[in-house]
């Protein structure tokens, strides 16, 4: 039987992988037969998430990474790719931090580490994978940024956020362009809200029927996080083979109203 | 901090002018106590005093007396 998602072969970057999509998205894409780089702070959770894999299928490695640092990023993908054995088809950036603040409570540092996290250090992974030395040439490479509902549409307190995320929107089209040459796509996902502890954590800070009012906004309700794995996956694989440059609005048709 | 500072520090942070509040007040008779706020005192208390609110907190503050409780 063929599956147009089979990622056999293939050898992904995924950051944010020890929790919410970006753990989702690591176990889907080693059951669909991918070699993984999982990259995130928490090094503990990426060492339960590598345990909980088989073992039957890719090769799984760890690396604990701090974003924030964005000179460290080159050295880890370096540093890993020898230890992996071969270059890298697939990246997608996963890891991010909310922003709740209203504008008045925004400080220039605050908005600067959500950008460095959520947006720069995305360009940076792109950098390295589509370097030569990153990328196996040979083959289609395909890059996976995370946006965001709120970054296609407006909300308050959430600015930092917002731009962070819009941003990606930015770099997204701009690299599908010009990474096209290097035989590379570039492509993102937009979620809406779905069920993750970086939710939960906003949630508790709004009154009980903020989750009511959430899941309203949804036609299709809250989302899981395997809705976005899923998406990640179809454009990590050959199905998408001629997709770039687009923005999946993976939101339960939140951005259809 | 005195009790004027941590007032003038809730103006700033409710977005009022100066003077318009005191301990006494309710909070469900201020017009800027809305989310936008309650989001700006979180802040506010952690830089400020090195706490950190909870949601629960939060719903349990009813004058603002009760916050300059917490501002210490």
């Amino acid at each position: 039987m063929i599956n147009p998602m089979s990622l056999e072969g293939k050898s992904i970057i995924i950051t944010g992988a020890a929790s919410g999509i970006g753990r989702e998205c690591a176990e889907l894409c080693y059951a669909l037969g991918a070699n993984l780089l999982l990259l995130d702070l928490n090094k503990d959770g990426l060492l339960t998430l590598k345990d909980s894999l088989d073992g039957s299928n890719g090769s799984v490695i760890i690396r604990e990474v701090d974003l924030e640092n964005l000179d460290s990023i080159k050295g880890v993908i370096a540093d890993a790719k020898n230890e992996l054995g071969c270059s890298f088809t697939g990246l997608v950036h996963c890891a991010g931090i909310p922003s709740v603040l209203p504008l008045r409570a925004l400080s220039n540092e605050q908005f600067e580490r959500v950008m460095r996290i959520n947006t720069e250090a995305g360009l940076v992974l792109a950098k390295c994978f589509s370097s030569n030395s990153g990328h196996d040439t040979s083959k289609q490479g395909s890059i996976v940024f995370i946006s965001s509902v709120y970054g296609v549409v407006g909300s308050a307190a959430n600015v930092a956020y917002a731009t962070s995320k819009a941003a990606i929107i930015g770099m997204t089209k701009s690299l599908a362009i010009e990474l096209v040459k290097k035989n590379i796509r570039v492509n993102c996902v937009a979620p809406g809200f779905i069920k993750t502890k970086m939710a939960n954590g906003i949630s508790s800070l709004f009154d009980n029927d903020y989750s009511d009012k959430i899941e309203e906004m949804h036609p299709l309700g809250w989302g899981e996080a395997i809705d976005i794995a899923n998406v990640i996956a179809f454009l990590l694989s050959d199905a998408s083979k001629w997709t770039t440059g687009a923005v999946f609005n993976v939101d339960g048709g939140f951005t259809a109203q | 901090m005195s009790e004027k500072e941590k007032l003038a520090l809730l103006e700033e942070t409710f977005d009022v002018d100066e003077g318009a509040l005191n301990p006494e007040m309710l909070l469900n008779d201020i017009d800027e106590y809305d989310s936008m706020t309650k989001l700006s005192l979180i802040v506010m208390v952690e830089e400020e005093f090195g706490k950190k609110l909870t949601g629960a907190e939060i719903k349990g503050f009813k004058t603002v007396q009760d916050i300059l409780n917490v501002m210490v």
